[in-house]
């Protein structure tokens, strides 16, 4: 959404895809867990790769809406078929072992999460500085400019989907696996919005801003425990605070605030 | 026949509704290309206004123009204190702004709406009168923890929501799934952070209210859909999808019902002239409203084309909900691709 300018409302789809892949996968295939994560990560890829060619085409809220459907379509299958993913209720997700080891302590997924998105964030730190990264920037700009240098506009919005959607899948399975169980409210329309206002509030355009966005609305909430019955009133009232003061996001806005002052 | 009237004129009712909420989006967006996520809100806030002036004795006309006033004037105040101190701010900042004022308006709404549900239960029960009036500090206590339970469930965050067992199905919170589970949940963080609330049995005003959350989002969702299917630009293309999606939703509601559970309780076979209906009631709006468009563009026909294609192995028996799943994307998909 931040370098390609693509907006999607229908990413917890992936997300649940993923989610799914590690609770299925064990239960009902009898695919290890270390093995379920790359495929879960490879079909989200696929039906992102599938889909996002048609879908792509459409341009500003009516690419939202069609990847809002995406997402709401893909919730209903994990909802209807009960019999695979155990309906509205869900369904339990495995341990995840690997060599005998079975990653269970919060310890232990710290560590496994941590390392994870370090790696994710660098590789994107690597793709945005590389020409695929200057293409993504060049369309989120103008899609005319971009072709008129001679920029593959569609390939390149379809690989920034994709990648984004195995992004979500491989989050989705991490959060799964961590929860021990996966519900088809994990593919639900607020839980997209709740990944836009987490990129948003951090900064589009930062990969930092994507962490610091998700960190603040996951440790908000959890602090304004102190507010009682107040805590959604000052949650809603720091969300409008925080884009009318740092309208381009946290990190951005503070990075432009540091080098005003040097 | 009778019941096919029903159903329509039912559906064409609240379509009506949804139209105005889909109105209302269409204005923002014309005004300053802004999608308010806020808009459920303020269609809560209408009927919850209503209900309590008319619960004071209020007159019913009475208490519908005093709610016009107060979202007029709640509606003036987010545009003072929040979108106009914004002013130059990308759209999608906007919409963020929008998604805290939200969750804002949800916040005040809960705890009036707790406090006053809580404080009537207890003047009931503290009525010398009643015969649970023994009771009475023990049911408030349980009262408050309800309270502050559905509070804290309205939260936006869908993680806090599910946690607390709001919003969701009867067949959900009590299911045995979840009961297995709840062990793992309360081991998050997050919810230790709430306060470690273990999730309670669910009384049935809060079953009436989770359900009244639902329909609020719905109300502000279904306006959203309706004003993106008839034209987000053109306040008549709102008008249009608003009663175009509810009689379809209404018939399909039919379906699936008779498809379901009361296929032997209808003489005959239903399911034929009713999904007949829908399908013609789908393609009269179709016509009506964005046909011309056809013509205009190749891409949309050829989308159209895929959708026919794709719905052609649907024909097959499998998961109901799933095949109309699938037809309504492939249609809303159709209909956008019209629409750009």
């Amino acid at each position: 959404m931040g370098f390609a300018g693509q907006v999607s409302l229908g990413h917890a789809g992936f997300f649940g895809i993923g989610a799914y892949a590690v609770a299925v996968g064990p239960t009902h295939l009898g695919v290890p867990s270390w093995a379920a994560l790359p495929a879960g990560a490879a079909i989200a890829g696929l039906l992102a790769f599938l889909v996002g060619r048609p879908i792509l085409r459409l341009r500003g809220h009516y690419l939202a809406v069609a990847t809002l459907g995406l997402g709401i379509l893909i919730a209903m299958v994990f909802t209807n078929e009960a019999r695979l993913t155990g309906g509205p209720d869900g369904m339990p997700v495995p341990r995840l072992e690997l060599f005998g080891w079975r990653a269970r302590t919060p310890i232990a997924w710290y560590w496994i999460s941590g390392v994870t998105l370090i790696i994710g964030a660098l590789i994107a730190v690597n793709l945005i500085e590389s020409p695929t990264g200057r293409a993504f920037r060049a369309i989120h700009d103008s899609d005319t400019a971009a072709r008129t240098l001679g920029i593959d506009v569609a390939r390149y919005k379809l690989v920034a989907f994709v990648l984004s959607a195995v992004y979500a899948a491989v989050a989705g399975a991490y959060l799964a696996l961590f929860d021990a169980l996966v519900t088809p409210a994990t593919a639900g329309f607020l839980r997209s919005i709740e990944f836009v206002t987490m990129a948003v509030i951090g900064g589009l355009g930062s990969i930092l801003g994507g962490v610091v966005g998700a960190a603040v609305l996951v440790l908000l909430p959890q602090v304004l425990t102190a507010f009682h019955d107040y805590e959604h009133i000052m949650l809603g009232l720091l969300m409008m605070l925080f884009m009318i003061f740092l309208p381009e996001g946290i990190v951005p806005s503070l990075a432009r605030l540091t080098r005003r002052r040097t | 026949m009778p019941e096919l009237l029903q159903f329509l004129f039912s559906g064409l009712t609240i379509g009506a509704i949804y139209a105005l909420v889909a109105v209302g989006f269409t204005l923002i967006y014309n005004a300053s290309d802004v999608i308010n996520f806020a808009q459920g809100e303020f269609v809560m806030l209408g009927g919850m206004v209503t209900f309590f002036a008319a619960a004071a004795g209020v007159p019913i006309p009475l208490a519908a123009l005093l709610a016009i006033v107060v979202a007029t004037a709640v509606g003036l105040l987010l545009h003072r204190l929040a979108i106009d101190p914004a002013r130059g701010a990308s759209a999608v900042t906007l919409i963020i702004i929008t998604i805290g004022a939200s969750i804002f308006l949800r916040g005040i709404a809960a705890i009036v709406s707790t406090r006053t549900s809580t404080a009537s239960r207890v003047r009931r029960l503290a009525d010398p009168g009643s015969s649970a009036a023994p009771h009475a500090a023990a049911e408030r206590d349980r009262a408050d923890r309800r309270g502050r339970n559905r509070s804290r469930a309205l939260a936006f965050m869908t993680i806090d929501a599910d946690r607390q067992g709001a919003g969701r199905d009867r067949s959900e919170s009590s299911g045995g799934a979840s009961r297995r589970h709840q062990h793992c949940r309360d081991r998050r963080v997050g919810v230790r952070g709430l306060g470690g609330d273990r999730r309670v049995r669910r009384h049935p005003d809060d079953a009436d209210h989770a359900d009244q959350l639902r329909r609020r989002h719905a109300a502000g969702a279904e306006g959203f859909a309706a004003a993106m299917l008839g034209c987000m630009g053109n306040p008549l293309g709102a008008v249009i999808g608003g009663p175009h999606r509810r009689p379809a939703r209404s018939l399909q509601r039919r379906i699936s019902l008779v498809g379901l559970q009361g296929r032997d309780r209808v003489p005959g076979d239903p399911r034929r002239p009713v999904r007949h209906a829908a399908r013609s009631a789908r393609s009269r709006s179709r016509r009506a409203g964005l046909m011309h468009n056809v013509l205009r563009h190749p891409y949309a026909v050829v989308l159209l084309l895929v959708a026919i294609v794709m719905a052609l192995p649907l024909l097959v028996p499998s998961t109901f909900h799933l095949r109309i799943a699938v037809l309504i994307f492939i249609f809303a998909l159709a209909v956008i691709g019209l629409n750009c």
